[in-house]
C-alpha cells in the first residue's frame, strides 16, 4: 500500500502532538513522524538537510500559533528555503482557528495545499496520500 | 370714491414712503409716511431741493445717481441708506425711477428687518457653536467605542484561539477513550485529561481577571508615591536583582505621585520590572532605569533595560497580545504584558514599547491626565 515515509508535525501543543501521532500510527499510513515544537525548529531543520531528500518530510502539519516563531512566519522563511530544497513537501495548515481571515490569507499562499481544522483525522491522512 | 381718489388715498396712507421729484430734484409731493419720517409739515418739505432735504445727498453721490436716473431712464436700488430719525438710526431701502420728467422714489423702512437680522446671525452663530461643541462629543465618543470595539475583537479571538486549543484536545481525548479496549492505553489518555483542564483553567481565569479590571475601575483611586512604590517592588525583588547583580535606578524628581488603583499601579510596575530582570542579556549585568516626566498635560513612566531586547519588526504586532511569546524562556507564559496592557488601557492610559535586539527595551506608560494630582 503506498504509505507516506517521512511527516513533520510542527506544533507545540504536546497533548495535539501525543493524540496525533497516535491517530497517524492507528492509520499506518505513515512510516515517521518527526516533531517540532514551533517554526524555527522546523525550518533549522528544513535548512541542515536541504541536499539530503530521505531526512526531509514530504508532508508538513504545520500549527499556527506557536511561541518563537509561529506558522505564518515559517511559511515566509520556507519560501524563501524553498529552491534550495531538493524534494516535493506538501504543506497542510492545521489550526483551531477558524477565522475567515486566517482560511483566506492559507488560501493565497501557494506553497499551501489545504487548510485543516483540528483535529486530524485518519480521513484527512488518506486525502494527503493522494496529494503526495 | 372713484378710482383715482382712492389711488391717492392710497399714495397718502401707505406705510412706505413716497415721494416725487421735478427734474431739478425739487419736491412736488410726499405722502404722510415721508413727513412722519423727516417730522417736517408738508409746505416745509414741498418745493424744496432734495439737497435741503438731505443735506449729504451730495457728499454721497446720491444727488448724482438721481440726475442720472433721470437722464437715462434707468433705475436705481440703494440696498442700505442708514438715516437719523427722532435721534434714531434707520435703515431704509430705497427705488428710484424716473417719474415724468422727474423722479419717483420709493422708500422702505427696514430697520426692524436688519434687527431681525442681527438677531437671527447672532442665534444662528449660537447654533453653530453648539453643533460645534456636539460634533467634539461625538468624535470622543467614536474614539471610546471604536476602543471597546477593538477590545471586544481581541477579546473574542482569544476566546476563540485560546480556548479552541484545549477543547479540541479533551474532544480527541474522549473520542479515543471510548473508542479503546485496552485498560493500559486508557489509563495513559486519563492522565492527559488533567494538564488539558489546568491549561483551560488558566487561560479562562486570565481571561475573566481582565474583564473584572474592565469593570472594576473608577472606584479605587488614591495618591501612589512612585518611589515608595518602587522601592517596595525592588524588596519582592531581591534575591533575584542580588542573584543577577542587578542595578536599578530611579528618577521621580519630576513627577512624585500619580492619582491611581495602587494595586494596578503595583502590578504594572511590577510587571515591567520582573520581564526587564527576566529577559536580561546574559553577556552583561542588568542596569534598569525608572522614572518619570511629564509630557504635555500627561505623566509618563518608563521602564527602561540593557537587556536581551525584541525584533520588533518580526513580533511587534504580537506584543501585548496573549500567549505570544517570543522567547524560549522556560517562565515565558504570554500572559504578563497582556494584563499589564489590560490595565493601563482600563485607565485609559497608553503603552508602547521600543527595542533593539541585544541592546535593550524602553517600555513607556502615558497616563491619562485625570490622573495627575492636583
Amino acid at each position: 500500500m503506498n504509505k507516506i515515509k517521512n511527516l513533520a508535525l510542527v506544533d507545540d501543543d504536546e497533548i495535539f502532538v501525543f493524540l496525533t501521532k497516535m491517530t497517524i500510527e492507528e492509520s499506518n499510513i505513515v512510516d515517521m513522524v518527526k516533531v517540532f515544537r514551533n517554526g524555527r525548529e522546523a525550518i533549522n531543520f528544513l535548512n541542515e538537510n536541504s541536499h539530503d531528500p530521505t531526512q526531509l518530510p514530504e508532508v508538513i502539519l504545520l500549527d499556527l500559533s506557536m511561541p518563537v516563531m509561529d506558522g505564518w512566519q515559517f511559511l515566509e522563511e520556507y519560501i524563501v528555503l524553498k529552491p534550495r530544497i531538493g524534494k516535493k513537501i506538501v504543506i497542510y495548515i492545521v489550526s483551531s482557528s477558524i477565522s475567515p481571515d486566517d482560511i483566506q490569507k492559507a488560501k493565497n499562499i501557494n506553497e499551501v495545499t489545504d487548510y485543516i481544522i483540528k483535529p486530524v483525522t485518519k480521513e484527512h491522512l488518506v486525502e494527503m496520500l493522494k496529494n503526495l | 370714491m372713484t378710482n383715482d381718489e382712492l389711488r391717492l388715498l392710497f399714495f397718502e396712507e401707505a406705510d412706505v414712503l413716497f415721494s416725487i421729484y421735478d427734474k431739478d430734484l425739487n419736491c412736488i409731493d410726499v405722502n404722510k409716511a415721508t413727513l412722519k419720517l423727516f417730522n417736517l409739515e408738508r409746505d416745509k418739505l414741498i418745493g424744496r431741493n432734495i439737497r435741503d432735504v438731505s443735506p449729504d445727498s451730495i457728499a454721497s453721490g446720491r444727488y448724482e445717481a438721481y440726475m442720472n436716473v433721470i437722464k437715462t431712464g434707468k433705475t436705481l436700488i440703494i440696498d442700505e441708506l442708514k438715516a437719523w430719525s427722532n435721534n434714531k438710526e434707520v435703515c431704509f431701502r430705497i427705488k428710484a425711477f424716473k417719474l415724468g420728467n422727474g423722479l419717483g422714489i420709493v422708500s422702505k423702512n427696514i430697520t426692524d428687518l436688519e434687527t431681525i437680522i442681527k438677531q437671527t446671525v447672532g442665534e444662528l452663530k449660537v447654533k453653530v457653536k453648539n453643533l460645534d461643541d456636539a460634533n467634539k462629543s461625538i468624535s470622543e465618543m467614536i474614539k471610546v467605542l471604536s476602543n471597546q470595539n477593538t477590545q471586544l475583537n481581541d477579546f473574542c479571538g482569544i476566546i476563540s484561539h485560546n480556548l479552541r486549543g484545549p477543547l479540541i484536545n479533551l474532544s480527541i481525548l474522549s473520542d479515543f477513550i471510548a473508542d479503546c479496549d485496552d485498560p493500559d492505553k486508557r489509563e495513559l489518555m486519563f492522565s492527559k485529561i488533567k494538564p488539558v483542564v489546568n491549561n483551560l483553567n488558566e487561560t479562562f481565569n486570565n481571561l475573566v481577571e481582565s474583564l473584572q479590571i474592565r469593570e472594576e475601575v473608577g472606584l479605587l483611586y488614591e495618591k501612589v508615591n512612585f518611589e515608595e512604590l518602587a522601592n517596595k517592588i525592588i524588596e519582592k525583588h531581591r534575591i533575584e536583582i542580588e542573584l543577577y547583580n542587578a542595578t536599578i535606578q530611579f528618577d521621580f524628581k519630576a513627577v512624585e505621585c500619580i492619582n491611581y488603583p495602587k494595586k494596578y499601579l503595583d502590578s504594572i510596575l511590577s510587571n515591567l520590572i520582573s520581564n526587564a530582570l527576566k529577559y536580561r542579556a546574559n553577556s552583561r549585568k542588568p542596569v534598569i532605569q525608572v522614572k518619570t516626566e511629564m509630557k504635555g498635560d500627561k505623566i509618563v513612566l518608563k521602564v527602561i533595560d540593557n537587556g536581551s531586547g525584541i525584533d520588533l519588526k518580526k513580533n511587534g504586532q504580537h506584543m501585548f497580545k496573549m500567549r505570544k511569546v517570543f522567547h524560549d524562556h522556560p517562565e515565558a507564559k504570554g500572559y504578563g504584558l497582556f494584563m499589564t496592557k489590560t490595565q493601563v488601557e482600563a485607565m485609559e492610559g497608553e503603552i508602547f514599547v521600543e527595542s533593539i535586539p541585544d541592546l535593550g527595551s524602553t517600555f513607556t506608560i502615558e497616563f491619562n491626565p485625570k490622573n495627575n494630582i492636583e
